[in-house]
This record gives C-alpha cells, structure tokens and sequence, in this order.
C-alpha cells in the first residue's frame, strides 16, 4: 500500500515531526510504503509532489491548524485525523485510512 | 418586663432588651460595603443634631451600637444586605424616628458613592502557582526590586516620648476633663478646617475624621482604661488608639482597616495638642529582619533606620520618583509604593516580592513552596554572575565599558565594589547635608568622602557637589519659595549665593582626592560662563590649600553633569573647561520632554524609548568623544537592562548604577553581541514613536550564541510536587543561566501551549514547548523528577522525563528548530527514552545529547 501523509501542529516545534516519525516508523513495521510532508516551524519539508500524490493510494491528513497548501489534496482519499490520534495510535490510523479505499 | 402592643410585631425576630418607652425603625443595609466608616459618619453627623437616644442594632451578628459613635458602629460590622434596627427614645422620639426613616431611605443608600468597590486583587495577573487560592495579598507599584521576608512594622506607631509618664497620677490634674478639653479642641479644628476645604474628597475625609475626633467611643474607652491600667491621659490615648485600632483590623474588611489609620491620625493629633508637638514620637527600633509600613517616609528617617534589620519597605502613599525611593533603590532595599487597601497592620510575618508588585500577609502550603522556589531562583542566579570572571566588556568602537556603582553614602561603598563595580559613577553628597541643623563642616565632609576613595582603592569615584534646589530645599538653607522650582534656581545656580558652602564642599573634596582616584561632577551645568566660574574657584581654592601646605592631587579631574539639553548641545565649549561628563538621563528628559514624571497627567511623555531622546544621547556622546571627552550615564536609563544594547552599541564609556544591579548589568553586558546592538541601535534610532521602540527592544536579541543545551540544562532527580511547579522550575533554570529575563512570560507561553493539547506522550515522557520572544536564547532542556506528577486531568500516565523546548519567536526558521525537530522524531523510539529514563550522569545524558543530536560541532 502507497500511503502519503501531512502533519502540522499548533507551534510546530515538536508534535508535527514526533506524529510524522511514529506513521513512517509504524508503516515500515506494517510492511507500507509511506511518504510524511511536515508543516511546521520551519515551513514544509519533505513536500507531497504532483507524482507522490498520483502514485498514492490514500492520504493522512494529521493537522490541528490549517494546511499550507491544501488543494493538493482535493482528489485523494483522506483520512483526517488530529496530530495526537495519529501520535497515539499510528496503527489504527493507518487502518483506519487504508480502510477507506 | 412590659412590651408596649405597638412593638411586638416589630420585635419577634430580634433577640436584644428593649426599653420600654422606644420606637423601632427596620431597615436592611442598602450598601455595598457595608456600614464602614464613612456612612457612619454620614449617620453619625445626621444624629449629632437629634436629641433622642438612638442605638443601631445588627441582627446579623446581635451587636449594637451606639448611632452617635462612628466606631461603635463601624464595629458593629453591618454588611449589605444585613437586617437592621434602629431604636429611638427620647422626648422627641417621634419626631425623630420620622427623620430617621427619611434619612435611612433617601440619604443613607447614596452616602458611600465615592467609594470604590474594595480592591479584589484582581487587577494584576498573579503566576500559575499563586492563581485561584485564598491568600491574603495587596498589590503595589514595585520601585526596588527583590524579594524580602521580615516582620512587618507599623512606622509612625503612636508613641510618646520617654519623658512623658504614661501611668500614674498627676496631683492636681483631671486627667479625664483634659482628655475631653482635648477631643472638644480638636472637633473644633476640624470644624474650622472644613469651612475652608474647596473639594468634595476633602470634606469627605475631614468630616470623617471629625466624627472620630467627637466620638463618645474614644472618651469612654479612655477612662475605662485609666481606670482598670492607671494610665495617664497620655498612656490612656496610645492604650484606646491600639485598641480601637486592633477591633476594626479584626473585622477583616479592607475598608476598615485604613479608617485605623483615622484614628490613629486623631490620637496623634490629640497627644499633640495635650502635650506640644515635641512629646510625639512615631519610630519604632528595628530589633529584627523587618519589612517597614509607613505611609511616607523621610530621607532622613530611612537613614536613620538600622538598615541591618531594614528588608524592605512598603510606602503606602509615596510617588515613584521621591528621594526616599532613590535612596532605597541605592540601598537595594526592595520596596513597593502605593500599596492598596493595606489599612493599619499587625506585626506578622510577611513577604514583600518585588517581581510582582505583592505584600504577601497570609500564607499557605503553595505560597510557602512558590516562595521557597523563588528564594532559591534568586540564590542561583546570584551564585552564577558572582562566579562571572570581572572581564572588561567593550562598547562600540572597541572602547572599555565600565560597569559603575551610583552611591547616596558612603557606607555602601564596600558593598559596590564587592559586587564588582568598577568604580563609583556617581556619588551623590545630599544626603550628607540632609537632615541635620546646619551645613556639615568641611572636616565633616572631608571624612565622608575619604572613606568612598578609601574603599576604592584607586578605582574611579566621581563625587558630584550639592544638588539642592526649591525642589529638593535644605531646611537650614532657607532658600527663596519659588513658583517654579524645577526650572528655577537648583544646583550650581545656587553655587553663586551659597558660594561659601559651595567653597567648603570644594575644598573637603580636594583634600580627599589626594586619597585615590577622586572626580569631582558639578550638576546642571548649562553654559560656559558657569563652566568657567566654577573652575575659578576651584583653582582658587587650591592654591589657597596648597598655600596652607594641605596636600591635594595635583590636578583633580573635574567634570560636568548633563541634563538639560542646552548643555547636550554645548559639549565643544564645555569641553574646553571639563575633563569628562556624566549624563543624568531623569533631568535630561525631563527637559527635553518639557515633562515632570511626578504629575500623573503629564508622565506618559517621560519616556526613555522616545527616539527623538536616543538621537540626542547619540549625538551628545559623538560629540563629547570628538572632543576627546570620557562620557559616562547616571541616570535611571543606565540600570534598565532594555536599554543596555543601545547605550553600547552608542559607544558609551560608562554607566552608573544601583549596587544592586551591578553584576545583573555586567552579566548582560558580557554576553552582549556588538554587532547585534549596532543594527538594533540603528533601526531604533529610525524609529518614529516611542511604541516602535519598544516593541522593537523587546523582540530583538542582541546576545552572543549560546549552545542550545548545556550540562547546566540537564537536571536529573529533582523532587517537584505537581505539573505547575515543574514548568515553574523549568523556566526558573532559564533565568538562572541567562536564557530569559522574563521567566514568568515564558511560563505563561508554556501554558498556553499545554491549554490547547496536553505535551504529555508514552512512557511517562513530557514535551512542553513554546514559540516566544521572551526566551532570549534557544533552549533544549532535559529535567527528571524523582516522583512522577501527573500532567493531565484524566487518569493518563504519570510524567518522570520532561523534555523543554524553548524556541524564541523571530528565530523560527533558525538551524535549531532542526534540532528540535530531530529532537521530537528521536523520542519516538523506546532505546532512546530508555536511556533519557536510567542514564545516571548528568554529563553523560548531555554529550549523548549532543552527539545525537549533532551539537557537537
């Protein structure tokens, strides 16, 4: 499975990167590939291209404020969640989305 | 007993003897606060003139009282809304009860409206720990800084001179009839008073004070205690005012608590006009660690204090800016002003913070622990810059930066350079001809100075000659009443009628310099023609002392003091006459401002950020040093840490400060980056409003890099009670090391962050952060608890591992959210919080930090 994700918290120092770490680490352990944009204090990292949002097969959308660019996302199936549910249950997150497609 | 039909409907509910012959009036307290003292002496001067015996009872608490005697009904303690009754007897009693009731429902409900709702204490924000618990506190205006705990002493107590026997009897004297002559007097005076008051407030107080002064509860009492003590009329009056004084202090209601200070003014009056002006004594003796309550206080009477008891002072009613308030801040005694609500005090135990601006009367166990952490914040942070290495800082242009000591006695001298001054900017001789009888004489003078120049032991000590003034009078000098004092004939203005004293001040001062490194300042200074007078009689005198084979230093550097901006702009012509200038920023302001900082309405133009009053410093130190002039600063601006940056970054060679501070401000001098205070002093400079200054001051951060973790940031095995305390502690250790000057700020910041979800995760692990420009230096801190606290509400695992990330607002985009944010992605995995939770060594957990986190760089 092709997951994408995006995680912003409300300072972006700390829980956007600790959430976008526990899904890539869980992921891995539940044999998916997966793709984390972080939207924190120092902008967007790791940005979802045009061609990681074509090729995936669902998308996190783990935020408690506002995206940076959210029309990206417009045609993808998402699953969106608040940072913490994703930082506490990575696993159920996970099945969670794939579950929607 | 026979109750008359008429009454019994009126009387069920009540429990109290009724007379016979009375009538009954009922009435519910229609005031907010209650019956303090000024609606009773509204009530009291509305019954002065009926004849009826009229008695008020409080069915509430079951007292009476009598409604001619303000303090007996103070006492009585009626609250809003408490059930009341009034009784009238007497020839007239119908009449009376008539005006009685006319009075209780037209007057009575609008004869407190003056009166401000009592103080809640709510008007300021208290920190986390203190919020939301029953303390008892008041709220002032801090001036001095610190924190000090002490017995609190009343000064001004009622007291009367040992000569005066206080128990006793006098042959021949009534002591009852003179007491009762005295209060008749008194209401007299008062009486008198109030036809020439002009203002509604005046009146108010004045007739308030009357009532007191013509209350039956004063002359009763003072019998009772003559005659269960034996007490003179004098020891009677000390013995009633302690004791009326001790019942309205007991009711717990503020508004009661300062009508003691009524009584008190009119016990004093009393003893005054019984036994003349002299017989009065209002000090106490310090006889243990002392915070002192005074409403004002003298120069003099501080001086006069033994400061080693002298913790701190709260002035209820003094201005920021009075000479008692310099003198204290000299001191470093912390010291709050305009205290509220505060009353007549009992000798308790109590904490003066002045961080907060907070009297703290009444303690409990988390009052007890934030105090005890902040004793311990302050001892830390003390210990830290006392260790600092005395290196020489340099403000632009490579230029030494001195760190000086501003003295009013010489008595502090040992404790400046103690604290690492590196001589004394400004010493201020006034207070050496203050409260004496007549001018001191030169060996006087002499004596004082040398001990400075003694202490010094070579380092400089600028001492600045007499300035006095109509706003600052000497008693014995008996200068001309002037209409407007502060622009009128103060200083060396004065020099030329007081050319004696002026001469005697010079030659004590010559005589010391040959003892050290003496300076002698002259205060406002404005032309050369006074430049030039003034050296006249300094070379005069020399060659007179050298003719009289009294040694002095060859030539004593003489400079000038700058505050007015006539002088700013004279600094070329004056140059040719002084050797260095120091500038008073208080004065110089305040010309410049065309504003008196003591007139409430005018003060808000006193401001230091006023760029038009950066570009004048700036200038006015370019030009001194085009001239080859030292320049140095001894106002207030020189001990603000806000405005520290600047003045380096202005190419300043000094500044003079409060002893107290002296290692704070070298601390933060030390750790300035040039570079950083040169750009910030530009952009000020540009600035068009005062606002954009300080909003650009307060975001800017002018210090050198500092690692973003240090050993010092690890902390591990510390016993904190509960979340509040912990976040506490954390931002404490910031301020310790340097890395905030507003710890509370930082807290609140970490509050927010927690309000909207808790930083609490896996493993009993906490992650508190925040984004503020109150962080000066980026900081990662680690500290473990010895017992876990929880950190939520809910029942969710209990937190041992807190991890601090503190991240200053305008660095957002800085290489250490990297860290951070490596940071964050580390503590998702087990090994790594398993060593955070075992590792023992505090250096080991920090390299291992380090390394990991690629801070070894």
């Amino acid at each position: 499975m092709k997951i994408v994700a995006i995680t912003a918290c409300p300072t972006g120092i700390a829980h956007t990167y600790m959430a976008a770490e526990m899904l890539e680490k869980t992921a891995k352990k539940l044999g998916h590939s997966i793709k984390v944009e972080t939207q924190g204090a120092m902008g967007i990292e790791n940005e979802l291209t045009k061609a990681d949002l074509a090729a995936a097969d669902v998308c996190i959308l783990a935020a408690d404020i506002a995206i940076e660019k959210p029309e990206r996302l417009e045609k993808i199936r998402k699953l969106e969640v608040s940072v913490q549910s994703a930082l506490k249950d990575p696993a159920g997150t996970i099945a969670k989305a794939i579950a929607l497609r | 007993m026979v109750i008359s039909s008429r009454l019994v409907t009126d009387t069920l509910s009540i429990q109290f003897p009724l007379s016979v012959m009375a009538l009954f009036l009922h009435f519910t307290c229609p005031l907010k606060n209650g019956i303090h003292a000024r609606p009773a002496s509204v009530i009291e001067e509305f019954t002065h003139n009926l004849t009826s015996t009229i008695t008020l009872y409080n069915n509430r608490t079951g007292t009476q009282a009598n409604a001619r005697s303000v303090l007996d009904m103070v006492a009585a303690d009626v609250r809003f809304a408490d059930a009341c009754v009034i009784e009238v007897s007497g020839a007239d009693e119908v009449g009376d009860k008539d005006r009685l009731q006319q009075f209780i429902g037209n007057e009575l409900p609008s004869s407190d409206e003056s009166v401000a709702a009592p103080i809640t204490a709510q008007d300021q924000v208290l920190p986390r720990m203190l919020r939301n618990l029953e303390f008892t506190h008041f709220w002032g205006t801090v001036v001095v800084p610190g924190l000090a705990r002490g017995k609190l002493v009343q000064w001004g107590v009622l007291g009367v001179s040992p000569t005066i026997p206080l128990h006793g009897e006098r042959p021949g004297i009534d002591e009852v009839a003179l007491v009762q002559t005295g209060l008749e007097r008194l209401a007299a005076e008062y009486d008198d008073r109030l036809k020439h008051s002009h203002t509604a407030l005046e009146t108010a107080l004045l007739k308030a004070q009357r009532a007191v002064a013509r209350d039956p509860a004063i002359p009763s009492r003072v019998r009772q205690e003559m005659k269960t003590h034996g007490y003179t009329a004098a020891g009677a009056i000390c013995a009633t005012e302690q004791f009326i004084s001790q019942q309205l202090l007991a009711t717990g209601n503020p508004l009661l608590a300062e009508r003691a200070l009524d009584v008190r003014d009119v016990c004093l009056s009393l003893l005054k006009i019984l036994y003349g002006e002299s017989a009065i004594t209002t000090a106490a003796a310090l006889t243990e660690d002392s915070l002192v309550v005074a409403e004002t206080l003298t120069p003099g009477q501080l001086l006069g204090m033994d400061r080693s008891y002298l913790k701190g002072l709260i002035l209820t009613h003094a201005g920021t800016t009075s000479h008692t308030v310099i003198l204290a801040r000299s001191f470093g005694i912390p010291t709050l002003v305009q205290v509220k609500g505060i009353g007549a005090i009992s000798p308790v135990t109590a904490i003066l913070d002045g961080e907060l601006g907070l009297l703290v009367t009444g303690f409990n166990d988390t009052v007890n622990r934030y105090y005890a952490m902040e004793w311990s914040r302050r001892e830390q942070y003390n210990a830290r810059i006392a260790g600092l290495a005395t290196k020489p800082c340099t403000s632009a242009g490579g230029r030494v930066f001195e760190i000086a000591a501003t003295l009013g006695t010489a008595a502090e001298g040992t404790a400046a350079f103690d604290g690492g001054a590196a001589g004394i900017g400004l010493f201020r001789t006034e207070m050496i001809f203050m409260g004496r009888a007549a001018a001191p004489t030169e060996d006087e003078q002499y004596e004082e100075y040398s001990k400075v120049v003694t202490a010094a032991q070579g380092k400089p000590v600028i001492i600045r000659t007499l300035d006095i003034g109509g706003d600052k009078p000497l008693e014995y000098l008996q200068l001309l009443a002037e209409e407007n004092p502060f622009l009128g004939c103060r200083a060396i203005r004065l020099y030329g009628k007081l050319e004696m004293l002026f001469r005697t001040q010079i030659r004590a001062l010559l005589r010391a310099s040959c003892l050290g490194n003496l300076k002698i300042m002259i205060p406002m200074v404005c032309t050369t023609a006074e430049a030039q007078w003034v050296r006249q009689i300094i070379t005069e005198e020399q060659g007179k002392l050298s003719a009289e084979g009294i040694a002095t230093h060859p030539c004593v550097p003489v400079g000038a003091m700058i505050e007015t901006p006539a002088a700013a702009f004279a600094i070329k012509g004056l140059s040719k006459y002084f050797d260095f200038f120091s500038i008073g920023t208080n004065d110089l302001l305040q010309y410049f401002m065309a504003t008196d900082r003591a007139n409430a309405s005018v003060a808000h133009l006193y401001n230091l950020s006023e760029p038009g009053f950066l570009r004048l410093l700036q200038q006015l130190i370019n030009e001194a040093h085009k001239h080859q002039r030292w320049i140095g600063m001894c106002g207030e601006m020189a001990g603000q840490i806000q405005y520290l940056p600047l003045l380096m970054a202005m190419g300043l060679d000094e500044v003079s400060v409060p002893c107290s501070v002296v290692p704070q401000i070298r601390d933060r001098a030390s750790a300035c980056d040039m570079q950083a205070c040169e750009a910030l002093l530009a952009s000020a400079l540009a600035c068009d409003s005062a606002n954009e200054v300080c909003s650009l001051l307060q975001a800017a951060n002018t210090q050198l890099p500092q690692p973003i973790l240090a050993p010092a940031q690890v902390i591990l095995d510390v016993s904190l009670s509960n979340k509040t305390e912990v976040l506490k502690q954390l931002c404490d250790t910031l301020f310790i090391h340097g890395r905030t000057v507003q710890p509370r700020a930082v807290e609140e910041a970490l509050w927010q962050r927690e309000s909207t979800y808790s930083t609490a995760f896996a493993g009993g692990f906490a992650i508190p952060h925040c984004k503020s420009d109150a962080v000066t230096t980026n900081t990662l801190m680690v500290l473990r608890l010895k017992e876990p606290v929880s950190w939520t509400s809910d029942a969710s695992e209990p937190v041992r591992v807190v991890i601090l990330l503190a991240m200053r607002e305008s660095d957002s985009a800085h290489a250490h959210m990297k860290v951070f944010a490596k940071l964050a992605r580390k503590l998702m995995h087990d090994e790594f919080r398993e060593y955070l939770t075992t590792e023992s060594n505090p250096n080991l957990l920090c390299d291992f930090l380090r390394e990991t986190l690629d801070l070894t760089a």
